[in-house]
């Protein structure tokens, strides 16, 4: 790759295929039903890339959560935002919400609100596209992330480094790149704010007003002052580059992160402006970032059911999703999840066999897979599955085991669902 | 003739006679014979229509029929269909060339029933008409419609071939059909068709009746019911799947016991059962379910031990219950009934009690104080302003009798414990406590705990339903999901005495129309869940809520009522009475 990696992808119409769209489709959004992966054949990257940006979620969908909120049931919540998912009216949009979900992570394990966890996740959704700085200036006055790293106990004299520390280490800056007097000073500069109920306070009581110094600067800072202070830093641009690089493209390496911390900078911190770049660039359609992440178990059932064209109950989806590891709402720690490998072991595994075994079985009818096969021949099947599924394409020996399964079908419709299976459960397509 | 030729002709006819008279002279089964003796034993499923007559002389004008037909529930169904009943019958009587249900009178004037075989999974119906001219004549009208539709005239103009003096058709590769005289028989397996032919050409053959119990259940059915089924739950069971095993073996289940009661818990595991269908006047369907040879829990069924029913409270409210549970006996004899993987569960629960109720043990010395009759009521609330949940639901409460008024203090006791160990729990967690108080309504106290007022514009959740509450009203203690609902009975209460039962059975009484407002209270609730549980669109979940809430609004009422029979044999009844058409919208 040469330094010019951001610049725009410029492909000629066979480059333009099938899985040059699938990888943007998967790793932009959910993975695209059979007919919006036709359109965007025939529309071309510009225009997939639009719509992808776009937001047509279904208002009543969206809508639907307001009244479930008093029960609250984290079931809901979770089946709701895998709704949104599934559905894919704003691909992009849920998308960098999961992305910020990730990377901000809260759980309902210790905020044990739902509406609470709703509230954050709605400030992912609108404003996790544009500018990062007003977006970590909301998370850290949003109350789920004070209930969750202790702001209400952040007080004048007492400070509570928590949230402090997180911040810097995990949200905007990483390990290395600032001290322990900035951790101790932010907290500071943090404390006073809390909950009364549900909304975030400011009490001046437990302000700490005192003078500070972060990051070599001294001043009577409060809240956004810190965070101007940590913005500033070139390391919290360098931060957010990694953070979308890993999640767009795969681990990232110093000079994509160079280039793309400028872009971000260039983009006055707009999230939408530097994913315009980045997903168009040379760099995401290269080969070292396709098939390059393993994926999550959100991910992974969306784009499966999505691909298939098959419908399955968001509650069911987001247990299972919950069974292979990636329960939404609760992140196992203040880390997110661990993802790549981690998402692999024993007993995952067989929790990604039996979900997508179960997608094939129950959530996609026997109309779904017809459709999604086009009605092709028997023999054709393995072909026609590869081919929609595994666009890079497969081994023969995979090939051969397909067709072997062809022919073990009694009927049709056993042999599509054997294909099918066997296609979603093999490592191949479990790497986006 | 010459002798030598004679021998052996008279040996032909000797041999052949009884076949050729049996082809020829059939004798005509009585048309006072039981139709289940027409039925092979394998049939261990009975269906039969022992008052469809009526529905079927009266049509669309019977009254049951009229009445759901024009309730909100078949309203909206019917606009559904492209046709209407009467279009739809109509255009069959085109089809046919012949009214549809005086034709159907006329092959069941004398009973129609159904049989089904668990192990093939075949099915075989016998109808049988008065007069067998009618009989071939309605019969000789389907077969001209189905040729005229198929396109094969005269197909079916002569049968396939004879047994046992009936006429056989097939139709298709399954379905036979068969005539004798006034008898029809229709199945899709020619093997239990010709079953039923045989036992039909047997004056004396017995069939179903010979189960045992079948007759006497038989005989139990009440003059004017319109179906009665008879389901051989035992020797279903081999060729069910692992989910009725199961049930059937949930009366050894403390859960099952305990919620459902020991009558319930032995219908599910008995031998056979018989159910019944009948409709009451215009607006009423009663469906009864009887059981024979249930294994019941004998200790554990109403009036196995003394004690006092609660007084008779209000019957307005969403629904009220009386049932029996022997809660003390499930501790104290706890080996006899329950399984030994059940017993750890008790020894925790003894072990957790203990902890509310000074040491003491749980079924010895607190459950036994307290009468196994216990009145269950839940009633729509009155919330404190500000404290409405945004999902409002109807409280629920239950009234016990305590032998000695003295008793209630350790209950009182309890109650206050528990609340305070649950304010631990969720302080460790940084939950919600609730904040614990005593009320008080007349002379009575009432230990009461609820949740901090919530702050105006951040919404009332679902917990603020519970605001639990306990009082000693007299010797009835009366413990609910909120304060409001259990003030309101010790109000009732107050002026009322525990009674001494005689004969009493458990009811629960719902009325309809508290739950369709309950539906219509929580319609966006209820709409949106449906979405995200069953993955519809908006439009199809609410066309789902609203199929509930028709339903609902369709009928006035439902009463089950469970009890032994005079045979002591567990009897479930359950009444659904239909709204009248002008309330039910």
């Amino acid at each position: 790759m040469t330094d010019d990696f951001l610049e725009p992808w410029r492909p000629h119409a066979a480059e333009w295929d099938r899985a040059a769209a699938q990888h943007l489709f998967r790793r932009a959004g959910f993975g695209a039903r059979p007919e919006e992966l036709e359109l965007a054949l025939s529309e071309g990257l510009e225009a997939t890339l639009a719509r992808l940006f776009a937001d047509r979620a279904a208002p009543e969908l969206r809508a639907s959560i307001q009244p479930l909120l008093p029960a609250g049931e984290l079931e809901l919540l979770q089946a709701w935002w895998m709704a949104l998912i599934l559905e894919g009216g704003a691909p992009l949009h849920e998308r960098m919400t999961l992305v910020w979900h990730d990377h901000f992570a809260t759980s309902n394990a210790k905020v044990d609100d739902v509406r609470l966890m709703h509230e954050q996740n709605e400030l992912f959704r609108t404003r996790g596209l544009g500018d990062f700085r007003a977006l970590l200036k909301s998370v850290a006055r949003d109350p789920a992330m004070l209930r969750w790293l202790d702001g209400d106990s952040n007080r004048r004299g007492h400070a509570n480094e928590n949230f402090a520390r997180e911040l810097m280490e995990l949200f905007a800056h990483g390990l290395g790149n600032y001290g322990e007097r900035d951790v101790q000073e932010a907290a500071r500069a943090f404390s006073g704010w809390g909950i009364s109920g549900r909304t975030s306070v400011f009490r001046p009581e437990h302000h700490d007003a005192g003078e500070k110094t972060l990051f070599g600067r001294t001043g009577r800072f409060g809240c956004d002052e810190a965070l101007d202070l940590v913005l500033e830093q070139p390391a919290c641009a360098r931060h957010v580059a990694c953070v979308l690089l890993e999640a767009f493209v795969a681990p990232p390496e110093g000079a994509w992160i160079e280039e793309l911390a400028r872009v971000i900078r260039e983009a006055d911190w707009s999230i939408e402006r530097a994913l315009r770049i980045l997903l168009a660039s040379r760099l995401f359609f290269s080969p070292v970032a396709r098939r390059a992440r393993i994926a999550g178990p959100v991910e992974l059932l969306a784009v499966a059911a999505r691909s298939l064209g098959a419908r399955i109950a968001p509650r069911r989806a987001a247990h299972l999703a919950s069974e292979m590891g990636q329960a939404l709402f609760r992140p196992p720690s203040v880390k997110g999840w661990d993802g790549g490998r981690a998402w692999i072991h024993s007993g995952s595994w067989i929790a990604r066999h039996n979900a997508l075994v179960e997608l094939v079985s129950d959530g996609a009818t026997e109309a779904d897979l017809e459709r999604f096969f086009d009605s092709a021949e028997p023999e054709e099947l393995p072909a026609s599955a590869i081919e929609r599924l595994l666009p890079e394409g497969a081994g023969q020996t995979f090939t051969d085991a397909l067709g072997s399964a062809v022919r073990n079908a009694h009927v049709v419709s056993g042999a599509r669902t054997a294909v099918v299976a066997l296609v979603l459960t093999s490592p191949e397509f479990q790497l986006f | 003739m010459n002798r030598s030729l004679l021998i052996p002709a008279f040996a032909l006819f000797a041999w052949l006679w009884p076949r050729w008279r049996t082809e020829t002279w059939p004798v005509p089964p009585s048309p006072d014979r039981e139709l289940a003796s027409f039925f092979p034993e394998r049939c261990r499923i009975y269906l039969e229509g022992t008052g469809t007559l009526p529905l079927l002389e009266r049509g669309l004008e019977h009254p049951f029929v009229h009445a759901l037909e024009t309730s909100a529930l078949g309203t909206a169904l019917l606009s559904d269909l492209p046709r209407s009943p009467a279009q739809a019958l109509a255009a069959a009587e085109g089809w046919l060339g012949r009214p549809v249900l005086p034709l159907i009178a006329d092959l069941t004037r004398r009973g129609v029933a159904l049989g089904f075989d668990p192990e093939s999974k075949k099915a075989v119906i016998v109808a049988r008409g008065q007069d067998p001219d009618a009989v071939a004549g309605a019969l000789a009208a389907v077969f001209d419609a189905l040729e005229r539709q198929l396109g094969w005239p005269g197909a079916l103009d002569r049968p396939r071939e004879r047994r046992s003096g009936a006429d056989l058709w097939a139709l298709g590769d399954e379905a036979v059909v068969a005539r004798r005289d006034a008898l029809l028989v229709l199945g899709n397996q020619r093997e239990l068709v010709t079953d039923v032919l045989d036992l039909a050409a047997e004056p004396s053959a017995r069939g179903l009746t010979d189960r045992p119990g079948f007759r006497q259940q038989r005989a139990g059915v009440p003059p004017g019911s319109a179906l009665w089924a008879w389901l051989e739950l035992a020797e279903i069971e081999p060729h069910a799947d692992q989910g009725f095993r199961e049930l059937r073996a949930a009366n050894h289940s403390p859960a099952v016991q305990g919620i459902l009661g020991a009558e319930i818990g032995a219908l599910l595991a008995a031998r056979a059962l018989s159910a019944t269908l009948s409709f009451e006047e215009d607006r009423g369907l009663e469906l009864s379910l009887r059981a024979f040879e249930a294994p019941r829990l004998v200790a554990l069924v109403p009036e196995a031990r003394p004690g006092e029913i609660p007084a008779e409270l209000g019957a307005d409210g969403a629904a009220t219950a009386l049932v029996y549970r022997d809660y003390a006996r499930f501790f104290t004899q706890r080996v006899e009934h329950f399984p030994p993987t059940a017993l750890p569960g008790f020894a925790e629960a003894i072990t957790n009690a203990a902890l509310f109720f000074e040491g003491k043990d749980l079924g010895e010395d607190v459950l036994s104080h307290l009468s196994p009759w216990i009145r269950l009521v839940s009633r729509e609330l009155d919330f404190d302003a500000g404290r409405r949940p945004e999902i409002p639901l109807p409280g629920l409460a239950a009234v016990a009798v305590l032998d000695d008024e003295r008793e209630g203090e350790h209950w009182a006791a309890a109650f206050q414990t528990l609340i305070a160990l649950i304010n631990v729990d969720q302080a460790q967690k940084g939950g919600q406590s609730m904040r614990l108080h005593l009320a008080h309504e007349g002379e009575v106290e009432i230990s009461a705990a609820r949740f901090a007022t919530p702050v105006p514009g951040e919404g009332v959740d679902l917990r603020y339903n519970l605001e639990p509450a306990l009082a000693v009203a007299g010797r009835h203690l009366v413990l609910g999901t909120h304060l409001s609902l259990v003030r309101e009975l010790v109000r009732e209460l107050a002026r009322a005495e525990p009674r001494v039962p005689g004969g009493g059975r458990e009811a629960l009484e719902v009325d309809a129309g508290s739950l369709r407002a309950l539906v219509e209270e929580n319609l966006e609730f209820l709409v949106a869940q449906k979405m995200l549980e069953d993955g519809l669109e908006h439009a199809a979940a609410e066309r789902e809520i609203e199929g509930l809430r028709l339903a609902l609004a369709s009928f006035a009422g439902a009463r089950l009522e469970v009890g032994g029979t005079n045979l002591g044999a567990p009897e479930v009844r359950l009444t659904l009475r239909l709204a009248r058409a002008e309330s039910s919208r």
